[in-house]
C-alpha cells in the first residue's frame, strides 16, 4: 500500500466520488451476479430404476440460490416419460453416493461436494429407496416455502432481534417467496433491502447470520453468535470470523493452503468485511453460507 | 483514502471472481444446454410420431398379410395406401396446427380478460378509497354540526336564563313604579290641599283688605265730592255697608248696592239725591254694579253666587246668571253689551252670552297674586275682547273691584 502525498490527496477527491459511484455500481453488480448465478448440471437416471426405454440425461442450468426440489420439475417430467407410473415414488438426488439435501441451497451443495470437479455437475436421479435418515421429505412447494421463510426469520432474529421481519406484513413475506420462486430479482430485493438495513450508530447488524459447512464433519454446520463490529469499533473481516471459529482455514504465508473458503463459488479475500459479505453475498434466505473444502492438490 | 483503496481491493476481487465464475460455469454451458433441450423436445415428438406411424404401419401390414395373393398389385396398393396415409397424416397435422392456433387465441383472450379484471379491481379500489374519504369527511361534518347544535342550545339556555332574570327585575321595577306613583299621587293631593289652604288664607286676607279699601274709597268719595265743588250730600243709603256705587251713562241716575241685598237708584236733583227705586231679587249682599253703555240695563254681582240684570226703567229683574260656586265679586258688560264677564270667589271668571243665556267660558284661576302689581295688565286684558280668554291667567276679587274703579 503506497502512502499518498498531498497532491495525490487533492486529485483523489474527485476520483473519490467517482470511486464511490463505481463502488455503488459494484455493489449492485455483486447482488445481481449472486442472484443470477447458475450451475450446469447433468441429471442421469440411476441405473437401478426400471425404465421402459433408455432414458437420456437431462441437462439443466440450476440457479445457485434456489433449492433442488423447486427447480427440478422438468427433470421429473423428463424421466417420468420413460418410467412406469407404479414405480414412481418421491424423487431424490444423489452425487457420488451422497444424497443431496434439498433444504440446502443448490450453490452450497455444489461448492461443498463438486466445486473442483469437471463441469457439468453429474447428479443422479432416484425414484425409489428414499433415504429416510439422510433426507427430508418434500411433498410440495409449501414445504420449501416454510423452510425458506423460517431461515429468513432466523436470520433476522440474529440481525435485528426480529424487529424488521415482524414489522413486515404477510404480503411482504409472500413477496419474498414469490420473488425466489419465479426468479424475480427486483421483486425480491424490493423487500429484502429492508432486511439489510441497520441503524447507522450500530455500524452493522447485531449478529451476522452465517453457517460454515464442511463435508468431513459429523456436525451439519457451524453457527455461532458473531458481531460484525468489535467492542473497540473496528469492522471485523472474514479472516476474524475464521480465526475465531475455524482457525485451521487460516494459514501463514509460507504454508501451502489446506482449505478453500468458498462462498457462492468464489473465494473472497480474508480482508473482506464480514458486514459487507452478509449484506451482499448472503443467499436469499439471508444466511451467509460458507463452504470449507480441502484445497485441490494439483 | 487508504481505506478506500483497500476496500477497492477486496471488492474488486469479489467482482472479478464472480465474473470469472459465471464465465466458467454458466456462459460456457448455457447455449449448449439450451440447444440440447430443444433437440430433446424434437426427438420426443419424433418418437411419438414414429410410434404412431409404426402402429399404423403394422396394422396395414397385417391387413395385407391376410391377402397374400396378388404380388404385383401389392406394391401398387401399398403405394396407394402409403399415399393415403400421408394425406391422412397431413390432414391431422393441419388440424393440430389449427387447434394450436385456437388455443393460442384463447390464451390471448384470457390474458385480456385478466387484464380487464385487474383494471376493474383497481378502479373499484379507487372508488372505495374515495367513498371512505367521503364517509370520513361526512362524519367530520356531522360531528361539526352536532357541536354547533350543542353550542346553540347552550346559547339558547343562557338567553332564557337572562330573560327570566330580566323578567324578575322588570316586575320588581314595576312594583317600585307603582309605589312611586302612589307616593306621587299622595304628595300631589297633599300639595293641592296645602295650596287650597294658602288660597283660603289669601282670600281671607284679600277680603279684609277689600273691606278696608271700600271703606277708604267711600271716604275718598266724600272728599272728592268736596273737592269738585259739588254740593255733596251725605245720606244714609243702605241699612248695611255700601259696596258699590255707579252713575248711569247719562249721569242722571246713581245706583248703589250694599249688604242689605238691594240696589237703590237715586236721582241727583238740585243738590239732593231723591230715591228713585230699589232693585230687589238678590239673596245676599251686592258686591258690584254696572250700567250698560246705553244705561238701560243694570248688572249687579251678588254674594249669593249669582249676577243679576234689571231693566232700569221698570226696575224689573231680567236675567239671573247663576253658575258660580262662590261669591260673585264683580261683573261687567263687555263692550258690545251682549256679553258679561263675572269674577267670583271660586277663582273663576265666567263669560256669559246674553243672547244665548249660557256661560260661554269658564276660566279657572290657578294663581292668586297680590292685585297691585297686576293692575295694568288686567286693564289691557279687559279692553281686548278677543284676546281676553286666552290671556287671562288670574283673578282676585279685590283686583276686579279695583279694575272697575279705574276703568
Amino acid at each position: 500500500m503506497t502512502s499518498l502525498g498531498v497532491e495525490d490527496e487533492l486529485n483523489s477527491n474527485a476520483s473519490c466520488r467517482h470511486l464511490m459511484n463505481v463502488i455503488m455500481a459494484d455493489d449492485k453488480d455483486v447482488l445481481r451476479d449472486v442472484w443470477f448465478g447458475r450451475i450446469p448440471a447433468c441429471f442421469t437416471l440411476s441405473p437401478e430404476e426400471t425404465t421402459e426405454r433408455e432414458a437420456e440425461p437431462y441437462y439443466l442450468l440450476l440457479p445457485r440460490v434456489s433449492y433442488l426440489t423447486l427447480v427440478t420439475d422438468k427433470v421429473k417430467k423428463h424421466f417420468l416419460r420413460v418410467m412406469k407410473t407404479e414405480d414412481v415414488e418421491e424423487m431424490w438426488f444423489e452425487y457420488e453416493g451422497t444424497p443431496l439435501k434439498w433444504h440446502y441451497p443448490i450453490g452450497v451443495l455444489f461448492d461443498l461436494h463438486a466445486s473442483n470437479t469437471a463441469l457439468p455437475w453429474n447428479v443422479t436421479v432416484h425414484f425409489k429407496n428414499f433415504p429416510e435418515r439422510d433426507l427430508l421429505h418434500c411433498s410440495s412447494n409449501s414445504v420449501i416455502e416454510a423452510h425458506f421463510m423460517s431461515c429468513i426469520k432466523e436470520a433476522d432474529a440474529l440481525k435485528h432481534k426480529s424487529q424488521v421481519i415482524n414489522d413486515m406484513q404477510k404480503k411482504d413475506h409472500k413477496q419474498l417467496w414469490m420473488g425466489l420462486q419465479n426468479d424475480k430479482f427486483d421483486q425480491f430485493w424490493a423487500m429484502n433491502r429492508k432486511l439489510m438495513e441497520y441503524p447507522t450508530e450500530e455500524g452493522g447488524f447485531r449478529y451476522i447470520p452465517f453457517r460454515i459447512y464442511q463435508t468431513t464433519s459429523d456436525r451439519p454446520f457451524i453457527q455461532k453468535l458473531f458481531r460484525p463490529v468489535s467492542p473497540e469499533g473496528h469492522t471485523l473481516t472474514l479472516g476474524d470470523l475464521l480465526k475465531e471459529l475455524f482457525p485451521a482455514a487460516i494459514c501463514a504465508e509460507d504454508e501451502p493452503k489446506r482449505f478453500q473458503v468458498m462462498i457462492h463459488g468464489i473465494e473472497p479475500l480474508l480482508e473482506t468485511p464480514i458486514q459487507w459479505l452478509s449484506e451482499h453475498l448472503s443467499h436469499p434466505d439471508n444466511f451467509l453460507h460458507i463452504s470449507i473444502i480441502p484445497a485441490p492438490s494439483d | 483514502m487508504a481505506g478506500r483503496r483497500v476496500e477497492c481491493l477486496w471488492k474488486h476481487h469479489v467482482v472479478e471472481q464472480l465474473k470469472q465464475r459465471d464465465r466458467v460455469q454458466r456462459q460456457a454451458f448455457e447455449e449448449i444446454i439450451h440447444q440440447y433441450n430443444r433437440l430433446l423436445e424434437k426427438s420426443d415428438l419424433r418418437v411419438v410420431f414414429s410410434e404412431h406411424l409404426q402402429t399404423e404401419k403394422y396394422e396395414q401390414q397385417n391387413r395385407h398379410d391376410l391377402s397374400p395373393g396378388v404380388e404385383g398389385g401389392r406394391s401398387d396398393s401399398l403405394q396407394q395406401e402409403m399415399a393415403q396415409m400421408r394425406i391422412k397424416h397431413q390432414e391431422e397435422l393441419t388440424e393440430l396446427h389449427k387447434k394450436r392456433g385456437e388455443l393460442a387465441q384463447s390464451v390471448i383472450e384470457l390474458n385480456n380478460q385478466i387484464q380487464q379484471k385487474d383494471k376493474e379491481i383497481q378502479s373499484n379500489e379507487a372508488k372505495m378509497l374515495e367513498y371512505q374519504q367521503q364517509v370520513s369527511h361526512l362524519e367530520g361534518e356531522g360531528r361539526e354540526l352536532r357541536n354547533s347544535l350543542a353550542d346553540l342550545e347552550r346559547a339558547n339556555q343562557t338567553l332564557r336564563d337572562e330573560y327570566d332574570a330580566l323578567q324578575i327585575t322588570f316586575s320588581a321595577l314595576e312594583e317600585k313604579l307603582r309605589k312611586t306613583t302612589e307616593d306621587n299621587q299622595e304628595l300631589v293631593t297633599r300639595w293641592m290641599a296645602e295650596k287650597a289652604q294658602e288660597a283660603n288664607k289669601l282670600n281671607a286676607e284679600n277680603e279684609k283688605d277689600s273691606r278696608s279699601q271700600t271703606h277708604s274709597i267711600w271716604m275718598l268719595l266724600k272728599y272728592t265730592f268736596f273737592c269738585t265743588r259739588f254740593k255733596f250730600i251725605v245720606f244714609d243709603a243702605h241699612d248695611g255697608e255700601v259696596n258699590a256705587v255707579r252713575f248711569s251713562p247719562g249721569s242722571r241716575l246713581l245706583a248703589t248696592g250694599g249688604m242689605d241685598r238691594r240696589v237703590k237708584l237715586w236721582e241727583v236733583v238740585s243738590g239732593r239725591c231723591e230715591p228713585k227705586g230699589a232693585l230687589t231679587g238678590s239673596n245676599a249682599g251686592i258686591t258690584s254694579i254696572e250700567f250698560d253703555s246705553a244705561g238701560s240695563y243694570l248688572l249687579a254681582a251678588s254674594n249669593d253666587f249669582a249676577s243679576r240684570i234689571w231693566t232700569v226703567d221698570d226696575l224689573r229683574l231680567r236675567h239671573t246668571l247663576t253658575g258660580h260656586s262662590g261669591k260673585v265679586l264683580s261683573a261687567r258688560f263687555l263692550l258690545d253689551n251682549t256679553r258679561i264677564v263675572s269674577g267670583s270667589y271660586d277663582r273663576t271668571l265666567k263669560l256669559w252670552d246674553l243672547r244665548s243665556k249660557v256661560c260661554k267660558r269658564l276660566l279657572v284661576v290657578i294663581l292668586l297674586l297680590k292685585c297691585r302689581c297686576l293692575r295694568v295688565r288686567c286693564k289691557t286684558v279687559l279692553e281686548n275682547d278677543v284676546g281676553f280668554l286666552s290671556f287671562c291667567p288670574f283673578v282676585c276679587p279685590f283686583l276686579c273691584c279695583k279694575l272697575n274703579i279705574n276703568y
